[in-house]
């Protein structure tokens, strides 16, 4: 009888969940599977698609871009793709250069006040960036992982590399570890305002190059700008913290979108600012569904 | 014979106009083609890489620049200046109307432009 | 109990009162900012060194409100307009741009007239590439505008 009970009640939370996700993730839904559905067309055939979209890429490009089969594929970013990155990707792979980053997470999760009551379970990376209704906005992993320190009477971290950065690695590794996807909610209306809000900075042309992130990442995303191809939009969260080669160190996503918009000739926003948030909440939800893939490397 | 001996006089009267031409854009040329090539100038190699040239590693998200001698000089400044009359999302910045090249570097980039065949 | 809830209602209206003006007064100056030719009002010859760096001035706060400023370098445009009037004070055909990049503190020489004109323009268009936006954005949108 009391199981009956709890199934019951398992059923209606489930229903509730469905529900409320489904009256306010539609159009969010329908976004990420219109971009899944353009990046998997784009890559399944790039020699095929060349003239739609590839039009100036060279015959070494079209030798070296690799057709995507899976959408998994692409929490690899441009080695998703690119011949070339993925067999240097995988080199500097066989000695991961954050290991010991991930070792210094954990022992700040387990050291530092607060954050083990925080996050009694470690294996969240893919649930943020999270809509906290109590505050009302948008709250990164970052901002989250600051919240609790404040909240425990502790001075905040810098949102960019560091402290925060390793905290983030031990977080993403056990999430990558327990099998863990990508899984953001849009659980109310004030969320689904947030989600498009982001959307929006997100597609906007800014900066005196008048440069969106799509013209790079989405309709860019597989031709290059000098040496470099340009990384998918699709899967663009799923690897963080990073440890890029040009940092010589992890970042965070904050840090990342930091050096994008220097590259638009803008100002950037500051981190942990409801822009950065935003923008960052409509990112993580475009890759909802694949893995967990931090921390690891990129140029 | 006679009209082939014709011929090559105007192909050598025309030639040394050009190079006449061409002699006193020199110093502009150049000026255009640092602009083109320099990261933090023009940055044109970033996107575009240009026939017959030697250009270190262009990038290929615009089209490789070619047949640009026939072009008017008007339409490489206006394309420059603003690119964005055609195709609203270009990814191609306008470095004119935003500020980034003057006048000046502009016409340098345009006599640049002006040598790619 | 119920009156500190009041206290505190009211200072959060009272916040974001204040928010919502002042980017309703910058959205005003985005209206304000379309009908600036650029390439008419950021000429130094035409209009003189003073006018075009009033312009920049007028305009640019407007920008950093927005969340749009430019910056190019590592040098952000109200440091390009705040050099550009001392330079104006002093009547220096140069320009000498104080900036911080990476925590070091840097400095980069420009002509004025140069550096006018670029202030200016990145002011003014700053604010136009808002509304510019508003019109194109979904264009880049796959499934929205975007057709692939």
């Amino acid at each position: 009888m009391i199981a009956k009970a709890v199934k019951a009640t398992v059923a209606v939370m489930i229903g509730g969940v469905l529900l409320n996700a489904g009256s306010f993730d539609v159009q969010a839904e329908k976004d990420r599977q219109a971009l899944v559905k353009y990046f998997m067309k784009k890559f399944s055939d790039p020699v095929k698609n060349r003239g739609q979209f590839f039009p100036y890429a060279t015959e070494e490009d079209m030798k070296n871009i690799m057709p995507v089969k899976k959408v998994e594929d692409f929490r690899l970013g441009s080695y998703a793709f690119s011949k070339v990155g993925r067999s240097q990707y995988e080199e500097i792979n066989e000695m991961p250069p954050y290991e010991d980053d991930i070792d210094a997470g954990e022992e700040l999760y387990n050291g530092t006040k607060g954050i083990k009551e925080c996050f009694p379970d470690p294996a969240i990376a893919g649930e943020y960036p999270k809509f906290d209704e109590k505050q009302g906005k948008v709250v990164t992993l970052s901002v989250a992982i600051n919240d609790c320190l404040k909240a425990h009477g502790q001075k905040p971290w810098k949102l960019t590399k560091g402290k925060i950065a390793d905290l983030e690695a031990f977080f993403a590794a056990k999430s990558k570890e327990a099998g863990k996807k990508v899984h953001i909610t849009i659980p109310s209306k004030a969320a689904a305002e947030a989600y498009e809000r982001g959307k929006k900075a997100y597609y906007a042309q800014r900066g005196y190059l008048k440069l969106s992130c799509a013209n790079c990442h989405v309709q860019g995303s597989g031709n290059r700008v000098r040496r470099e191809y340009l990384s998918p939009l699709l899967g663009a969260t799923t690897h963080f913290p990073v440890y890029r080669l040009k940092w010589q160190g992890l970042g965070t996503l904050e840090r990342r979108i930091k050096g994008c918009e220097k590259n638009q000739g803008e100002n950037p926003h500051k981190p942990g600012s409801q822009w950065v948030s935003e923008i960052l909440y409509f990112m993580a939800y475009m890759s909802n569904g694949l893995p967990v893939d931090g921390p690891d490397i990129r140029k | 014979m006679q009209t082939k001996k014709l011929f090559l006089a105007a192909a050598v009267a025309a030639g040394m106009v050009i190079t006449a031409s061409a002699g006193g854009n020199a110093d502009l040329v150049k000026e255009g083609e640092k602009i083109f090539n320099t990261k933090k100038i023009g940055n044109c190699l970033a996107c575009h890489a240009v026939n017959g040239k030697k250009i270190d590693n262009p990038g290929n998200l615009g089209p490789k620049l070619q047949g640009l001698s026939v072009w008017p000089e008007q339409a490489l400044y206006d394309k420059i200046y603003n690119p964005y009359t055609t195709n609203p999302i270009s990814a191609m910045p306008p470095f004119g109307l935003n500020g980034v090249l003057s006048d000046h570097q502009i016409k340098a980039v345009v006599a640049y432009l002006k040598t790619i065949k | 109990m119920k009156r500190n809830l009041n206290i505190a209602t009211a200072l959060a209206l009272g916040v974001s009162l204040s928010i919502s003006l002042s980017a309703g007064d910058a959205q005003k100056m985005v209206d304000e900012a379309m009908k600036v030719d650029v390439a008419k009002a950021c000429d130094v010859k035409s209009n003189g060194l003073e006018t075009v760096v009033a312009t920049a001035a007028k305009f640019n706060p407007a920008a950093i409100e927005l969340g749009v400023e430019f910056k190019r370098l590592g040098i952000r445009n109200k440091e390009y307009i705040r050099g550009l009037q001392e330079a104006l004070k002093s009547k220096s055909k140069t320009v000498t741009l104080h900036y911080k990049k990476k925590g070091k503190e840097k400095t980069k020489t420009f002509p004025v007239d140069y550096a006018a004109e670029r202030a200016c323009k990145f002011a003014v268009r700053a604010l136009q590439q808002v509304r510019e936006a508003e019109k194109t954005w979904r264009l880049a949108v796959p499934g929205d505008g975007y057709k692939f």
